[in-house]
């Protein structure tokens, strides 16, 4: 039988005996968490993990009907946790992960402390009334450059990819699966992202719950961001200077900061 | 220059773009891109790529090279273009610039789509190949084996590498497959299907069908022709067991209505004129349900007591206690009964016909013993005292087969006949387990 730990590539570091776990998003693996886990490993103790079909993990566990849904995922998580044993966990998940987390802290609640989202997004495609940013045809579109950069002749993915410089606090087994996964994978995750819709379990979430809004984020536009601060009971919204969709890769030193408060508040009970 | 080039912020803000890409991006009205995010340039799709694969790569590696992206153009349609990247760094190691080079792919992207289409269609055709029941095997202009898939090696017991370059006679004995070899020199084109006999590795012959597909002439040269080979051992087994069945149920339908004649013969002998009609109607029912009974057991086996007391059974009426039979209990398999009652049938319908039946006195005695070391044979007889006198038949015809010929080839019995002059007699020899089998 394997375990979540095997079967996620879970890894645990860090000085502290609070545990924050980080879950990576759509695109990567939590080789992106890399500035972010170097400086909450002094405070913290800290979990990695890759999501099932991403990165590290078993590629044969990728069960195409368990993860035609984001709850497919959220059950690893709560795996991998009781596999460890955490209480009063700090949940920080990136963009999809967001919605994650919030699945994982709806299902064990006395298990999590808080959530912190970045670049969050509770579902992709319009909707009357909701400004996801993306419309249908667009999924189509990113599944044929998903396909032309895994499966094209010149341009291929894997390749690129080969030999990551300079990334002291990470194994070499991690730089080398960086962004690299089967072609396959990659499409069916793509279509279980960006057809979600978990505007309701974001509703529920009764853990405070921090929002980190990047500027100009094309993926999770400010619209969105703000629809979950006025939709969500305890939310926490902090719009960063940062640009882009992956701040805590991008501008870490902006990100961390804005996350210690937060996370450095003593738990509630 | 021939591609676009951007000088990007360690973000991604553009700070100075050539002329190439302001041209693609924005050929009438050269609004400046300088200000501009990178990712934004890029179709939507290619924005949600950008920024959950490409700016990872950059940052986490430092470089990226030809990336299959679409550029966003006025007219709304895309221009495909490959995306290549390298971070610059400032003197204390800090990220700096990054400098995007961005070439059109528009000639390169129909290449690909064109050989993954291709490369689909090949593999498509190949897993064809592999799951294939039938051999295909293809040769090149001089008939030598160029291609052999999995159901191939299974047929014919060679790996490819065995038959590889070897000459399509190869797959024949001697003197076989000359019909479709000559076939195959003389047409040059077109198809053809042609039954012959192959030889496997182990020397079995195969019955085969071949499906030849020959190359069309190009420059005075034939080009791979394609043969489908199909066992057709079971087609042959079948055909010839249908051959076989057709002349038994003629044969079977003959003596039936033999019996028939029989019965009416010595019912009227026996009855008055107002009772025939229905003795008759009621021994030929008996005789009806009995051939539906041996038919119905065939398929299960039988003991040998039920079997001779069922192939006698519609005489009894008709000849009261002229058919004896006794012996211990056998058991036979479904093909054994089937041989052994089909003679006790045959021999019925003679003695019926020409036999110590034919008359008003004669016996048939029917007995059978374990007999041979350790008892494992089975001897059989069936002995006729009191008929008529015997004359040695004329021709040896369906009947005789039943009666010796089926019982020695299928259950490698030994049959012997007698035309004595007190009576015709039969005796089978045969091993039990060759009976139960």
């Amino acid at each position: 039988m394997t375990t979540a730990i095997d079967r996620n590539a879970v890894a645990v570091t860090g000085q502290g005996t609070i545990p924050m776990v980080f879950v990576h998003g759509f695109g990567c693996d939590r080789t992106m968490w890399r500035h972010l886990a170097k400086e909450f490993s002094k405070t913290h103790k800290v979990v990695l993990y890759d999501l099932t079909g991403s990165g590290a993990s078993d590629l044969t566990q990728y069960d195409l009907d368990k993860y035609s849904s984001l709850q497919g995922h959220a059950d690893d998580l709560v795996e991998i946790m009781n596999e460890l044993g955490l209480k009063d966990a700090i949940l920080v998940g990136h963009s999809v992960s967001s919605m994650i987390v919030t699945l994982v802290a709806n299902q064990i609640p006395d298990k999590v402390d808080r959530v912190v989202m970045i670049g969050p997004s509770p579902r992709y495609i319009n909707d009357t009334d909701y400004p996801g940013g993306f419309a249908i045809e667009d999924l189509d579109e990113l599944l044929g450059t998903l396909d032309a950069n895994f499966l094209g002749w010149s341009s291929q993915m894997a390749p690129a990819i080969m030999g990551v410089p300079e990334c002291p606090d990470l194994g070499e087994e991690l730089k080398n699966s960086f962004c690299r996964t089967d072609p396959d994978i990659a499409s069916h995750f793509a279509n279980t992202v960006f057809r979600s819709d978990h505007r309701e379990d974001a509703k529920a979430l009764d853990h405070p719950a921090l929002l980190l809004q990047c500027s100009q984020d094309i993926i999770a536009d400010i619209p969105v961001g703000l629809w979950m601060r006025d939709n969500m009971k305890d939310a926490h919204f902090v719009q960063l200077e940062a640009t882009g969709h992956c701040p805590h890769v991008s501008a870490p030193t902006e990100t961390i900061a804005a996350m210690m408060p937060f996370v450095d508040q003593v738990p509630a009970a | 220059m021939p591609c676009g080039i951007a000088v990007c912020t360690s973000e991604g803000r553009i700070v100075s773009a050539n002329q190439r890409l302001t041209d693609w991006i924005n050929p009438t009205q050269n609004r400046p891109l300088e200000g501009e995010m990178i990712a934004t340039l890029f179709s939507k799709a290619g924005q949600i790529y950008f920024q959950t694969h490409v700016s990872l790569l950059i940052a986490v590696q430092g470089y990226i090279s030809e990336i299959a992206m679409n550029l966003k153009r006025p007219e709304r349609d895309y221009l495909p273009v490959f995306l290549s990247a390298q971070t610059i760094k400032d003197a204390d190691e800090n990220l700096n610039q990054i400098i995007f080079a961005i070439f059109d792919a528009s000639d390169r992207q129909t290449y690909e789509r064109e050989l993954n289409f291709k490369r689909q269609k090949a593999q498509e055709l190949a897993s064809l190949l592999d799951i294939s029941p039938d051999a295909i095997v293809t040769i090149d202009a001089h008939h030598r084996l160029q291609s052999w898939n999995p159901a191939a090696k299974r047929l014919f017991g060679y790996s490819q590498s065995e038959v590889l370059d070897k000459h399509l006679r190869f797959l024949f004995g001697d003197e076989q497959g000359e019909e479709l070899l000559a076939a195959i020199k003389l047409e040059k084109s077109g198809s053809f299907i042609c039954e012959t006999v192959c030889q496997a590795s182990d020397g079995t012959e195969i019955p085969a069908e071949f499906n030849v597909s020959l190359g069309f002439e190009h420059e005075g040269k034939m080009a791979t022709s394609v043969l489908i080979i199909r066992d057709i051992t079971q087609r042959k087994i079948d055909e010839n067991n249908l051959k076989m069945l057709m002349r038994e149920v003629d044969h079977r339908s003959k003596n039936l209505l033999a019996i028939v004649q029989s019965i009416a013969r010595q019912t009227k002998k026996h009855s008055s004129s107002e009772q025939f009609l229905q003795t008759f109607n009621e021994r030929i029912d008996s005789l009806a349900q009995n051939q539906t009974m041996l038919v119905e057991n065939n398929w299960t086996g039988m003991g040998l007591s039920e079997l001779v007391a069922a192939q006698i059974k519609h005489l009894e009426s008709v000849y009261r206690n002229r058919f004896v039979a006794s012996g211990p209990q056998v058991w036979l398999a479904p093909r054994a009964a089937q041989a052994v009652g089909m003679a006790l049938f045959e021999l019925s319908t003679n003695a019926i016909k020409y036999g110590a039946a034919s008359n008003d006195t004669g016996v048939v005695t029917i007995n059978w013993q374990k007999n041979g070391p350790d008892s494992n044979h089975l001897i059989l007889s069936w002995i006729e005292t009191g008929g008529p006198a015997v004359l040695s038949p004329k021709n040896t015809g369906f009947g005789s087969q039943v009666i010796r010929g089926i019982l020695e080839s299928q259950l490698e019995a030994k049959v012997n006949t007698d035309f004595l002059e007190s009576g015709f007699s039969w005796q089978l020899t045969v091993s039990l387990a060759n009976l139960q089998r």
